[in-house]
């Protein structure tokens, strides 16, 4: 932070706190509390002539007078303090109190700064003049009480204090004024204001050396000088007049007789000034210019009170030109933070935020000029990620500066180009409609299709995706056009990378809809909306059901029953699935346990599904073990499917947790088997009990087409493993025929029933027995049947 | 030669309604039939009759040196309570105390720090002090007590304590010494001990946005920042919630995770912003701030404010030199159970305890902490103040 700037504050701060107190003990006491707050120290003293005025730091009684007399008349330079230990110390004089000092003094792990010294000696001069102005009122005071006959003096006595108590109040103005940021240029204006009431002076004037000519003093401000004198003398050379002398000389310079000074200025003395006083304005003690006052009146003296009131007003226009400076240099740092908190650290271009704003401004100009069409594209690294992993992180970022110097280059210099983030960039093209946005997006392209030649003398190819939207008018929400453009390029991904696509309303429509679905999924996960429906799965050598496929039903309020195949997807990437899965387990072991309790349905059994999702979820085996002992149901009843997808990903990582899940005493099954693309050889170190044969190849089956032959390889390949195996989409007595002739033991589609709502199963599995014993009765022996225990009766 | 003399702590607590049977409870705990205490501390909720409270305490532990006060929740090892009693009992040869009170008169804070510091004098000579501070957290600036008790102790004695409070009433709180339930007061316990005492602060807030500048203030009332009123500029630049723009319960509510820090020669002290002026659009803080000083916001949640939690423990147990402490005071501001929600409090007070490692905890939630080991000013805000005893 600017350290002037802190001082000044810590300055006004003692002025306000002791302007108004009562007695010098009173002024004594908070000055040097404030001063050793301000300064962090544990040790403050005032001593004057071998006196300690006052101190702070030491218990009351056990102050070291003599120590403290030393250091303040330099005698010794350090001090110890109980509870501190060895103290560094900093002196300044305060004239308020004859030949006094303050002394300051701090652990000397902590040695005072220049800064500090200077701001200990404004604050003394600051306890100084409260000690005259409060001595002058004592003063006054003592006087009435001895004698009427000295109303002369008295009255003396009281002008000046009258002088003191406004040089304290103007000088509190000031310093308020500098402190709360007013302009330079008043701020000066009210010292030279100020100097001039409390002199009574006819003119007052401040210049200040020139920056760029230091060989000459400017004018600044003045009051009282003629207006042609103020024009012809505005531009002078150091050295002129009382005011130059006091810049030459570093020092107050004072004349009773102005037309006999050495160098005066052209037409002062015409104009009938006839005595002077200047006061040098220092910065880091230098001069750099003067604080001048002058009068017509004959006989004019200046007292000391005179002396020291100009010096003060001096030392605050130094106090306001460091100020000034220390402002602008925060400025200058917040313009910087203000620069830096709107552009992109790696590649210097604008952030998301300043090119929200710019877009936002884009919109705006659009509506003002009728609708110019303006255009948002937004570009995607392809594959950066790869680049990133494999190259690392130095070779990404210079990819990334590489392709926004190249981006920047194929555009416009109107254009703006942004970086969003990680491998996204956005550009703005202004007056830009579509065919000049597919252009532009068409040169994007070409100009980052060339090879990138990176650090380590790595060439890298890359490619984009953009998604390109032309718009016009005012947007309410950048942040939406920049979502639709977002969209479009999800869509540029999706049909294959390397290329662009214009943004469609259809594409928001897709997008608002999946939204929509996320919020009420949401919902229908904290509202149970869900129910459990069973599919039977018949056995193949009886024709009873044996088993119950349970399946997730989402009973939306208004849209009724959805189709898994809409929300499931979803489920998946929100992560929903892992409370819904959770719930069918729960479900389908509760109802096949109540279902297990009548004659009817006595060996029962359930599969329920489960998702990659769940299947990495840490508290799968928790959750099964809980459903399992909640329910009732034998583990043995419940069967848990997998897809092969998820087999063949990991295999490794998948027999672990199904090893796990087997050791429940539950059985595993593989869903949809066959279009896993991979060697069966892993079914051998898998612990699965059934295999699932997947409907696409079950539909092939009686048509006698490829799929139909892997079929039966499938069913082969069970028997060798010893694996049950269960046909899921049977449709067709054909297929099932074919099925049970090939060694299918289980049976499962619409041919023998939908999947039902439990309410419905047990009538749906006894109307299935009926309808089978009644085909059994009639003969009805299907065609193909080559042992009785194979022999089943189909429904029709 | 003889070494240190033996010290121990003890805490107990209760939260039985009947005033004078917690007091008892709470302190025949604290004791376990030890008799050689030398000094009670009490921190109790502000719905109890003092008096009876005080009686039950003293049915047990008889004419024992006692200071204590009305909270805005008690701290203990076992967790945060709140309409409770928790009491430390101090003991062992290795320990000598004294306590002193005194109203809050005409010559206000520094006057009554003046008379309570005068007590440290009474203790015989022991390697190391402190003076315990409770006061009347409702009294004004807290500032004036420090400056009056640094006017007699100078830099000799650090000084540790607490605001009283009175469950966010705001409207009376309670002190004890001895036999005394008083209002309005200060009360204060010099301990001296044969091991040393360390003192621990931190805040655990952070900058939020970029520097500005306090352009007007008047006192503790803050008119504007970078010109501009200051109560839209706080609420524009944290993007407060709506109903904090209108209604003054919402606005205290979101103030409380939202101090303002004051540029100090060394970092920065927090200021609690305890009300808005919805029509003049200025901010009411808790204490000065300086025109034309650098301000920031600042912000903290519950990891920065754990963090500073473990700060604070550390840079108080750091005096002792790797000896376990016997005992671990804490004073807590109110202001950081605004971030604690959630189970946070009892997180925080497990991560004192767990500093503590095993030995008693004793404190309270504060109306402003009172820590002062360097320099001269010692009040603060929203700041976690620790006291390990060695």
């Amino acid at each position: 932070m600017p350290r002037n700037h802190w001082s000044t504050q810590q300055l006004t701060e003692l002025l306000t706190a002791v302007v108004d107190l009562p007695d010098r003990a009173t002024i004594v006491q908070r000055s040097l509390e404030h001063m050793a707050e301000s300064l962090e120290c544990e040790v403050a003293a005032l001593v004057d002539d071998g006196i300690v005025l006052h101190s702070l730091g030491y218990p009351a009684g056990a102050t070291p007078v003599a120590l403290l007399v030393d250091v303040a008349e330099g005698r010794a330079t350090t001090l110890e303090c109980e509870g501190v230990g060895d103290c560094t110390v900093a002196l300044a004089e305060c004239a308020g109190v004859g030949g006094g000092s303050v002394l300051l003094a701090r652990s000397e792990s902590l040695p005072f700064v220049q800064e500090e010294r200077a701001l200990l000696r404004g604050m003394a001069q600051v306890l100084s003049l409260a000690l005259q102005g409060r001595r002058l009122v004592d003063e006054e005071r003592g006087h009435r009480r001895l004698s009427d006959a000295h109303a002369a003096d008295n009255a003396k006595l009281l002008a000046s204090l009258r002088e003191r108590q406004e040089l304290l109040e103007r000088l509190s103005r000031i310093q308020r004024s500098i402190s709360s940021r007013q302009p330079l240029n008043d701020v000066l204006d009210a010292i030279v204001a100020g100097a001039a009431e409390l002199l009574g002076e006819d003119i007052v004037g401040l210049r200040l050396v020139d920056t760029v000519d230091p060989r000459y003093m400017l004018m600044v401000s003045s009051i009282g000088v003629p207006e042609e004198l103020a024009l012809a003398t505005a531009r002078q050379p150091v050295g002129q007049g009382v005011g130059g002398r006091a810049i030459v000389e570093n020092t107050l310079v004072l004349t009773s007789h102005y037309p006999s000074v050495e160098q005066p200025l052209p037409g002062f003395a015409a104009d009938g000034i006839l005595a002077a006083m200047a006061c040098p304005v220092r910065q880091g003690g230098e001069a750099v210019g003067s604080l001048v006052v002058a009068t017509r009146r004959p006989h004019r003296t200046y007292s000391a009170t005179e002396q020291e009131a100009l010096t003060a007003f001096a030392e605050h226009v130094s106090l306001a030109l460091n100020d000034a400076q220390s402002v602008q240099a925060l400025h200058r740092a917040v313009d910087e933070a203000t620069r830096q908190s709107l552009h992109d650290s790696l590649t210097g271009l604008p952030n998301r935020a300043l090119f929200l704003d710019r877009l936002a401004h884009a919109g705006e100009r659009s509506a003002r000029q009728d609708g110019a069409p303006y255009t948002l594209l937004f570009i995607d690294v392809d594959d950066f990620k790869v680049v990133n992993d494999s190259l690392g992180h130095l070779v990404g970022d210079r990819l990334l500066t590489a392709v926004a110097e190249r981006v920047q280059a194929s555009l416009r210099t109107q254009d703006t180009v942004a970086r969003l983030g990680g491998d996204e960039f956005a550009v703005l093209l202004e007056d830009s409609d579509v065919p000049d946005a597919t252009a532009a997006a068409e040169r994007v392209l070409e100009a980052l299709a060339g090879p990138f030649d990176l650090p380590g003398r790595q060439t890298v190819h890359v490619s984009a995706s953009i998604g390109l939207v032309t718009t016009r008018g005012s947007r309410d929400q950048a942040e939406e056009l920049l979502r639709d453009a977002d969209v479009a390029m999800y869509r540029a991904k999706a049909e294959g990378k390397h290329r662009y696509v214009v943004f469609e309303p259809a594409m928001r429509d897709r997008l608002q809809r999946r939204t929509e679905l996320e919020s009420e999924l949401r919902r229908a996960v904290a509202e149970e909306q869900f129910t459990v429906h069973y599919q039977p799965v018949l056995d193949a050598r009886t024709g009873t059901v044996m088993s119950t496929e349970a399946l997730l039903r989402w009973e939306h309020p208004r849209r009724g029953l959805v189709s898994p195949a809409e929300f499931v997807p979803l489920a998946e990437d929100t992560g929903l699935i892992v409370a819904m899965g959770r719930f069918v387990l729960r479900e389908a072991c509760r109802q096949t346990a109540e279902w297990r309790g009548s004659p009817a349905l006595a060996d029962l059994t359930v599969s329920v599904n489960l998702s990659p999702r769940q299947l990495q979820e840490p508290g799968l085996l928790e959750d099964v073990r809980q459903a399992l002992a909640d329910s009732g149901l034998p583990p043995c009843a419940l069967v848990l499917e997998i897809t092969e997808n998820l087999l063949v990903r990991d295999v490794e990582q998948a027999a672990h947790r199904l090893d796990s899940l087997k050791s429940l005493g539950v059985r595993l099954a593989v869903d949809d088997f066959g279009t896993g693309y991979s060697s069966l050889s892993y079914l051998s170190r898998l612990p699965v009990d059934i295999l699932k044969v997947d409907k696409a190849f079950v539909a092939g089956i009686a048509r006698e087409e490829s799929a139909g032959k892997l079929a039966w390889a499938v069913l082969a390949l069970a028997e060798s493993l010893g694996l049950e195996t269960v046909a899921e989409g049977v449709e067709t007595p054909e297929q099932a025929e074919a099925l049970i002739a090939q060694g299918c033991t289980r049976l499962q589609g619409f041919l023998f029933s939908r999947p039902v709502p439990a309410s419905v199963l047990p009538g749906t599995a006894a109307a299935l027995r009926d309808r089978l014993s009644m085909a059994a009765s009639a003969r009805r022996v299907v065609p193909g049947m080559r042992t009785p225990e194979r022999e089943i009766a189909l429904p029709t | 030669m003889t070494g240190p003399g033996d010290r121990w702590t003890g805490t107990g607590r209760s939260s039985t309604a009947d005033a004078r049977t917690a007091g008892a409870e709470a302190a025949r705990a604290a004791l376990a039939g030890r008799d050689d205490v030398t000094l009670l501390v009490v921190f109790c909720s502000d719905g109890y009759d003092a008096g009876d409270l005080l009686a039950g305490v003293r049915g047990v532990a008889g004419s024992t040196p006692l200071i204590g006060c009305s909270t805005a929740g008690e701290i203990a090892a076992d967790g945060p309570g709140d309409a409770g009693v928790v009491v430390m009992a101090l003991g062992g040869s290795g320990f000598t105390a004294r306590t002193a009170h005194a109203e809050i008169g005409d010559g206000g804070l520094r006057e009554a720090g003046a008379r309570v510091a005068a007590v440290a004098a009474e203790v015989d000579d022991r390697p190391h002090r402190v003076l315990l501070l409770l006061s009347d957290g409702l009294a004004g600036d807290q500032e004036q007590l420090v400056r009056g008790v640094y006017g007699v102790l100078g830099a000799a004695v650090p000084m540790v304590g607490g605001c009283a409070g009175d469950d966010l009433r705001m409207t009376r709180t309670t002190q004890l010494q001895d036999d005394r339930a008083l209002t309005g007061s200060v009360v204060a316990a010099v301990l001296g001990s044969d091991a040393p005492l360390g003192i621990g602060v931190s805040h655990g807030w952070q900058r939020v946005g970029d520097p500005m500048l306090v352009t007007d203030s008047v006192d503790n009332r803050v008119l504007s920042i970078d010109d501009k009123p200051a109560l839209d500029v706080y609420l524009t630049r944290l993007s407060a919630p709506e109903e904090a723009w209108t209604d003054a319960a919402a606005f205290t509510r979101f103030a409380l995770t939202h101090p303002l820090g004051i540029s100090r020669r060394r970092g920065e002290h927090v200021r609690f912003v305890a009300e808005a002026d919805f029509d003049r659009r200025e901010l009411v803080c808790v204490a000065h701030v300086p025109r034309g000083g650098l301000a920031w916001f600042m912000e903290g949640d519950e990891e920065s404010v754990l963090s500073a939690t473990d700060a604070a423990c550390s840079a108080a147990l750091a005096p002792l030199g790797g000896a376990d402490p016997v005992g671990l005071l804490a004073f807590d501001c109110i202001a950081r159970r605004g971030v604690l929600e959630d189970g946070g409090l009892a997180r925080e007070t497990s991560r004192i305890a767990a500093n503590a490692g095993g030995a008693p905890v004793a404190g309270f939630y504060t109306y402003g902490e009172i820590a002062r080991t360097s320099g001269t000013s010692g009040f603060h805000n929203q700041t976690l103040v620790v006291l390990a005893v060695g």
